[in-house]
Order: C-alpha cells, then sequence, then structure tokens
C-alpha cells in the first residue's frame, strides 16, 4: 500500500499508472464484445434466412404475396365444363384446384393436370379459360387459388397465393 | 504538488469524453446498419403504386344485331374518362355465367380499340361491326356443329305490309312466326323486327321460308348453306382505360364498368367449303 503511494517522475502516484495499464483491457474487451455481437448477429441473420421463404417480387419489386391480393378471376363449373376469366389487371400464370370430396378428403391439383387446354402463359388481363374437366361424383367443392409467376433471385418462381384469401369456393352440392 | 496532482486527474477523467462519443458513433452506426438491413429484407412489403380503373368509365349498347353471322355493337362512352380499348367475350351454353368466347378475334393483342386515334371520348359513339366466327375456338373446346342455315340478313324491312302480317302470324306463304310488326299506316308505314334469314328453321324438301324468301320475286335471302356454327347468348363488353404511370402508358382493365347484351337466336358460322 505504502508502494502503491510512491509518487513517480511524471507526478503520477504509483496506484495511477498501475491502474492506466487496465486501460487497454476495455478497448480489447469492447472490441471483441462488438465482434462476438457481430458475428452471432450474423449466424442468426443467416439461420434466419433459410428458415423463411425466398422473396419472390413482382411489379417493380413488389412481393407476390401483396400482388396475391390484387388478383381477381371468376369461375364458374357447369355440365363437366371449368370457366375461368381473369377479370382483374394481374396475370394469372397457373391456377391450383383443391378437390374436396367431403369426409374423404381432398387432393390438390394443378390445372393443368385437370385440362389441357389451359395457356400455357397463363391468363392475362381479361384472358378466359374453358375446358371440360372431370370431377368424381363424390366430390363436394372445388377451391381455386392463383399461381402467379414472379421473379427471384435464381430467376422466375411461380408462388402459389393463399387459399382462404385468394381462392374461389366452387360447390357441387346441388340445390 | 497535491494541486497539480488533482489537475493532472481532472485531465485524465476529461479524456473519458472520448469514449463516449465513441459509444454514441458506435450506437448510431449499429441502428443505421440494423434499420437498413431490416429496410432491405421489408422493401418488397412496400405496396407500390398500382394503376388502377378510375370510377366514372362507363359504356352503354345504343344499337345491337346479329345479322348472316355477324355481331354489330353500336356503343356509347356515358362515362368521364376516354375509354381506350374493349374487351368483348361472348357465351354459348346456357346457364353459362362466365362469357368464355373471345370475340375479338385477338385484333390489336386481344381487344378492340373504339373510336379515333386517343380512343372513344366521353359522349362520343362508335360500331364494332363484325364480331364474327373464329374457328379457334373450336378448338378451345367450343363444338361447332354443322348445320344447313338460311343465309341472308334482316327479314322484316324487306316485306310489304301484307307479307309482314303474314310473317309475324306464321300464315301462307310462311310456315313459322318471325318478330315482325308492321308500324304505321299500311301505305306509309314500314315493317320492323328484329328477324333475320338466320330465324328460317325449317328446312326439308317441301316447300319452306328460306326458298321462298331466296326467291327471284324476293331475294331477301340467299338461301341454304351447310355452316360449322355455334350459338351466341350474350356479349360483355369491358372497357379497358390507359392510365400514366412512370410515364408509361399501362392498359387497365375495368371491370366493374362491365356490361352485358342477350342475343336472341344468334348464331356465328363460317360456310361449308361444299355447299348443299
Amino acid at each position: 500500500m505504502i508502494q502503491n503511494k510512491k509518487v513517480l517522475k511524471s507526478g503520477f502516484p504509483y496506484i495511477y499508472m498501475k491502474n492506466n495499464k487496465k486501460g487497454l483491457s476495455p478497448v480489447i474487451a469492447t472490441v471483441l464484445l462488438i465482434a462476438m455481437v457481430v458475428v452471432i448477429a450474423v449466424i442468426i441473420f443467416l439461420w434466419l434466412r433459410s428458415m423463411t421463404q425466398e422473396t419472390i417480387t413482382k411489379f417493380e419489386g413488389e412481393n407476390v404475396e401483396l400482388t396475391c391480393d390484387r388478383v381477381e378471376f371468376e369461375a364458374t363449373y357447369l355440365d363437366g365444363i371449368l370457366d375461368i376469366a381473369n377479370t382483374g389487371n394481374v396475370p394469372i400464370f397457373s391456377m391450383k384446384v383443391e378437390i374436396n370430396k367431403g369426409e374423404a378428403g381432398f387432393e390438390t391439383k394443378d390445372i393443368t393436370e385437370l385440362s389441357s387446354m389451359w395457356p400455357p402463359n397463363g391468363l392475362n388481363q381479361g384472358g378466359i379459360f374453358s375446358g371440360s374437366v372431370s370431377l368424381d361424383s363424390g366430390v363436394e367443392k372445388i377451391i381455386l387459388y392463383p399461381v402467379l409467376l414472379g421473379t427471384s433471385d435464381e430467376g422466375q418462381k411461380t408462388y402459389f397465393c393463399d387459399k382462404d384469401s385468394n381462392g374461389v369456393e366452387i360447390s357441387l352440392i346441388a340445390g | 504538488m497535491l494541486i497539480q496532482v488533482k489537475k493532472k486527474i481532472s485531465k485524465k477523467i476529461e479524456k473519458k469524453g472520448l469514449s463516449v462519443m465513441i459509444g454514441y458513433v458506435l450506437l448510431i452506426t449499429s441502428a443505421v446498419v440494423m434499420g437498413s438491413i431490416v429496410y432491405i429484407w421489408l422493401e418488397s412489403y412496400v405496396p407500390r403504386e398500382v394503376p388502377q380503373c378510375p370510377e366514372g368509365v362507363s359504356i352503354a349498347v345504343i344499337e345491337s344485331s346479329c345479322v348472316n353471322g355477324n355481331i354489330s355493337l353500336r356503343l356509347k362512352n356515358n362515362g368521364l374518362y376516354n375509354i381506350d380499348g374493349l374487351l368483348v367475350r361472348g357465351s354459348s351454353r346456357p346457364g353459362q355465367e362466365i362469357a368464355t368466347i373471345d370475340l375479338t378475334n385477338e385484333i390489336d393483342g386481344g381487344f378492340i380499340k373504339p373510336g379515333g386515334t386517343g380512343g372513344l371520348a366521353p359522349g362520343e359513339e362508335d360500331m364494332i361491326r363484325n364480331l364474327s366466327y373464329n374457328s379457334k375456338i373450336c378448338d378451345a373446346g367450343v363444338s361447332c356443329e354443322e348445320k344447313n342455315v338460311c343465309l341472308g340478313n334482316n327479314l322484316c324491312p324487306s316485306l310489304n305490309h301484307e307479307r309482314c302480317d303474314a310473317s309475324k302470324n306464321g300464315e301462307y306463304p310462311f310456315t313459322q312466326k318471325y318478330d315482325c310488326d308492321w308500324i304505321g299506316s299500311i301505305d306509309e308505314g314500314k315493317c320492323v323486327g328484329t328477324a333475320t334469314c338466320q330465324d328460317v328453321v325449317t328446312f326439308g324438301s317441301g316447300g319452306n321460308d328460306c326458298n321462298y324468301l331466296s326467291t327471284d320475286l324476293l331475294k331477301i335471302c340467299e338461301g341454304w348453306k351447310s355452316v360449322n356454327y355455334y350459338n351466341i347468348t350474350s356479349v360483355e363488353i369491358t372497357p379497358l382505360v390507359y392510365i400514366k404511370q412512370n410515364n408509361k402508358n399501362r392498359i387497365v382493365t375495368c371491370g366493374n364498368a362491365k356490361i352485358q347484351e342477350n342475343f336472341k337466336n344468334c348464331i356465328l358460322f363460317k360456310e361449308k367449303t361444299s355447299p348443299i
């Protein structure tokens, strides 16, 4: 303790000199802390990125999820013929058809599996489709929901719009 | 001596102000970096300005006809904006809710351009003619059946008072009733109605209306011909307008301004190469 109180030539007591030596370690600690935070943040970012869906955009960078809300189409099924009209301004690349058989469950098919008449480039604005689609007698309803073509980092990709919010349900139960 | 030490200590303490500044800089930098990352990540979720059809777009059918395999429509722009295009679709099956037959024959990229170069201005009228048979429809699943059709135009205007009454009542020499009616006095009136030669449905070895109407005496119809045909029960007309966005004209469908015109006994047909 007595030694610590010894005054150096510089005028500082020895105790301050000793404490000054520790001044470097907070800087290193801060650098380490920041480096660790950055590394952990990068790891978490990459991990979350792999868990989230790849962003697909349409119309000058708009997320295709938002574009789905602007899709407008009409669909009817009468006497074995499925009619679809794109009444909005968003091109519909394809259509998913959920065939619901009540208690027997459901299956989802692409429109191209059900009809060869679907245009290869889909339905542009004002586009119409009319094709013969044969369904089993036990089918209670069909739900059609659009598939859009957008762009991602890997090029053009299809995106299935949400069935509940963007789909059209057609009941096939008579009456 | 003590004063000197105190001064040096306070000087040393003041130096700590710099690290506070570094702290702030780091804090702000990290906030900016994080903000940028979040912005880049969520940027695609910012809704873009989308061209939409303005309210006040409206169109009306003033006159329509379906004669000799051609549909004609006189349309009027009774809205507030120019109409730059028209989607014209037909229904062919009874009970069909969605019109799926493209009657534009893919003119100008699938839609008709009404009016002049600037489209159909508010208050203007235009006649859309020759919406006719399209063999592509047959390839696309519409049943294009064969039948014998009495070719020719409107029936009523060519009939005199006596024949007009006879056609209305289905009396000799007519074998069926037609939508013709005499309006005005016997001498100065005229026969009006929607009946066309295609309304002649009887065809057989005996006498029939088409043969009668095609004789040199009347020459209203052109006689029986074998054709491929499909029915048109109604026509849907959807206006399109150009909306300027980012210095680009974008065509926008006005689904809310869609109108429908119903037809009776309207068939679009193409004469077969070998007449009967």
